[in-house]
Order: C-alpha cells, then structure tokens, then sequence
C-alpha cells in the first residue's frame, strides 16, 4: 500500500521513510544551506541595524554627493536579499528537488512497486 | 510609475533628491542619517532594534500569507511564488525609499501634518502634486483594492479557523453540523469586521508604518516560533506550542496595551508616536517600548521549548516523521498536473 493510502493507520510508515538514509540525505543537505544562510543573512541585517543605532557618525558619512553610507548600506541589504534569493533557487533545483521527487514518487505509488 | 516621476523632477540624480528633501525638511540634513526618530537615548535605539527584530521576523509569520500557500502542490511551486514575491516587494520596498524622500521635497512636512491622516497622507499627497486628481485617484484605488485584498485574506483565515477549530472542534466536541459551521464563519467574519472596523476608527491618525509592525511583533511571538519548531525539533510537542503560542500572544499584545503606543503620550513629543488614550491624566505605561518584539518574541521560543521538555507527555516521534517528510517531500499533497 503506497504511504498515502494507509494513512494514520500506518504512521509507522513515514517513520521508516523519515529514518532512510535517502530521507536523511535530503534533510542534511537542507540543513547545510538553511543553517548557514539564515545565520548569515540574520547576522548581516543586525549588523546594518546595531550600526544604524549606535554608530550613525558612520552612516551619515556621504559617498557620492548626498547619498551616505546608510543608504549604500541598505541597498546592500536589498542585494543579498536579491542574491540569496537567486541562489537558492538554482541550488535548490540542483540538490534539493530530484531527490525529494524520487522519495515522494517511490512514496506515493509504493503500491506499483 | 510615481518612483519614475519623482525622480524625473530630480533630473534622475538620486543625490538631487535628497538635498531637495533636506533643503525642504525641517529637521534639514538630519533626515538623510539614521537617528532622528529613534537615535535620541538607549531606550529609542533599543525600540528600533525591537522594530527590526518584530519586522524581519513577523514577515515570515504572517497568517494571510502563509494562508495563501494552503493550495500549493509542491515545494517548486511554492518556492515560484516566494520568488515572486521576493522580487515584487522588495523593489518595491526600494521604491519607497524615494517616493518618501519625494514627498518630503515636493509636498512638505507642514502640508501632511495638516492633512487627515497625518503622515498616512504623505503618498496620496505627492500622487496629488505630480498628477492631479488623475495619478491621485489611481493610488487611492489601488491603496484600497490591496487593503481590501489584505483585510479579505485575514477575515477569511480569522473566520475559518474560529468556524472549524474553536466552534466545530471544541464547542462541538468535533460534532459540528456543517451548514452550521458555515453559519458561525459567517457570524465571525461580520464580528471580527466591526471589531477591526471599530478599532481602525480610533486609530486612525496613527502612523501605520507604525502600526503594521506591531502585527509582524504579534505575527513573529504567537506563530513563529510554533512554525518553526514543528518543523524542525523532534521534541516540541502540544503542550510547547499552546505555551509559545499563548505565551506569545499574551505578551506582546500585552506589552503593546502596557506601552506608550495606548498610554501617556498625548502629544508627539521628541518624534515619538501620539498614544491612543489621549488624556494625558490616564498613564498605565509601565513597558517602555513602542514595540514589544525583543521581549515577546524571544519569550514565545522560550516558552515553547519550556513547555516541551517540562511535558510529562513525551513528543510523538511517528507525527513529526509524518510532518517533515510531507514537509520536505511533498507526498500526499494534491498535484495540479497528475492524476
């Protein structure tokens, strides 16, 4: 019986799933991206803020004409965002999809097997 | 398209822009730094870093946005229309940053405070400027049908919830006659819309920059934390998340009724914001922050890791296999292309 039909009946079945060494994979590597990134991205956006409050002498500083360090700052803020964006994405296609579709297609027509 | 204009009658120099702003403001070369609303004393800069922390947290605990990814059939999918967003809103954010300046230059400080609704005005206000009634009457209408498309979202997620887990799973012990669900999600939906109705009245001259990151402080403390830990901790069990949840909830919408965002600020002095209660007499203020998120928010995950290990219910290790295995794979989720 593929693991949808047997529903709670059978829980212990995405048990067996969630200790395979495939699922595993999955979730490590999930794990190795998400962990880091949102460290980063956190630690990256508090650093703007903590500079924003207690050291504006900084942020006041002008670059080009009017447009200071905040600004050029934000905007980086905005880049990240943008770029951390794009690059999930394509890793995500690459390492993440091929295996979760495996696991949920094996999964879902166990029944066929 | 009001971005473009904006800038066009800077000669496109973003650096004209902003001199004009600051030749135009009263607080002058000030407002291009950080620090004039919430620089003044540690107090305003540790309300601005609660700011923050409420903003970039909330967001991802927003319940009419995560309502809107209940019909999604998989994780591309749902990661298609994050992306989307992403972009969409983040240019946005950016466009923001000169319409505000914008307005500063070309409308004044003096010209929006006057205006009903204060600082709220400050866009409808540059759209009169540059394009008349016309530009005027398409950001209104676009301003409403949003909020509208907001408001839509939140009755339906407040409603349907109350309907089918409060009244159906608790009042009715799971009992429910459907017709009569449907009923009291009607009943909701009017309740909540005068309730909100009623409360937007009195608030109605409050910044709602202002207010909008009081809800992500409320979004991030009551429904992030529970998000987060049961997807990702085998342990976290109910009683964690009643606990986190409860926790949460209590605590900032708590922190907010005790701050001077209802209380003891009568007047908008030193930049901070009016309160609701405007007799200065009447001053139950005791928590000193606009914004309640660098307490509750670290509270909620405390509480919910509290309430799991302190239960003497042991988690169920067969539901959270079940969770992240749906969560990470997809199986069992409706697919839109295959039988």
């Amino acid at each position: 019986m593929s693991i949808t039909q047997t529903g709670r009946g059978n829980a212990s079945g995405y048990e067996v799933v969630h200790a395979s060494r495939e699922f595993r994979t999955l979730r490590r590597h999930l794990g190795s991206f998400a962990g880091p990134a949102i460290a980063l991205f956190l630690g990256w956006y508090f650093l703007y803020v903590i500079i924003a409050a207690f050291a504006p002498g900084f942020m006041r500083i002008t670059v080009a004409g009017e447009v200071n360090v905040g600004l050029c700052f934000g905007a980086l803020q905005f880049v990240s965002t943008f770029l951390i964006t794009v690059i999930y994405r394509r890793w995500a296609r690459q390492r993440l999809d091929p295996p979760a579709e495996r696991l949920r297609q094996r999964l879902e027509t166990g029944r066929r097997r | 398209m009001t971005t473009v204009w904006v800038l066009a009658r800077a000669g496109f120099s973003l650096s004209a822009l902003l001199s004009h702003a600051a030749a135009a403001s009263p607080a002058g070369r000030a407002v291009l730094g950080p620090g004039l609303l919430y620089g003044a004393n540690t107090v305003s800069r540790v309300n601005f870093i609660s700011l923050s922390l409420a903003l970039v947290l909330g967001t991802a605990g927003l319940p009419h946005v995560l309502m809107r990814l209940y019909t999604v059939p998989d994780a591309i999918q749902a990661r298609r229309s994050v992306v989307w967003t992403i972009w969409l809103v983040g240019l946005f954010y950016l466009f923001t940053l000169v319409l505000g300046y914008g307005a500063m230059w070309l409308v004044g400080a003096a010209q929006i405070e006057a205006a009903p609704g204060k600082a709220n005005s400050a866009l409808p206000l540059l759209a009169f400027r540059l394009g008349g009634t016309l530009l005027l009457g398409i950001v209104a209408a676009v301003a409403f049908a949003t909020i509208l498309a907001v408001v839509a979202g939140l009755t339906i997620t407040a409603s349907a919830s109350f309907a089918h887990d409060v009244y159906a799973g608790v009042l009715r012990r799971g009992e429910a006659d459907p017709g009569q669900e449907v009923r009291v999600a009607r009943i909701t939906a009017v309740v909540i819309g005068a309730v909100a109705v009623i409360g937007g009245i009195y608030a109605k001259d409050i910044d709602v920059a202002f207010l909008v990151a009081l809800a992500f402080a409320i979004a991030a403390s009551a429904n992030l934390p529970s998000i987060l830990y049961s997807l990702f901790w085998p342990r976290f069990t109910a009683r964690g998340a009643l606990w986190s949840i409860y926790g949460g909830l209590i605590s900032s919408v708590g922190l907010i009724i005790f701050s001077p965002v209802v209380s003891g600020h009568p007047s908008a002095a030193g930049g901070a914001v009016p309160s609701l209660i405007s007799d200065p007499y009447i001053d139950f203020a005791f928590f000193p922050l606009d914004n309640p998120g660098i307490v509750a928010i670290p509270l909620a995950f405390f509480l919910g890791w509290l309430g799991s290990v302190t239960d003497p219910r042991p988690a169920d290790p067969a539901r959270f296999a079940r969770m992240q295995v749906r969560a990470l794979t997809g199986v069992g989720a409706e697919r839109g292309d295959r039988a």
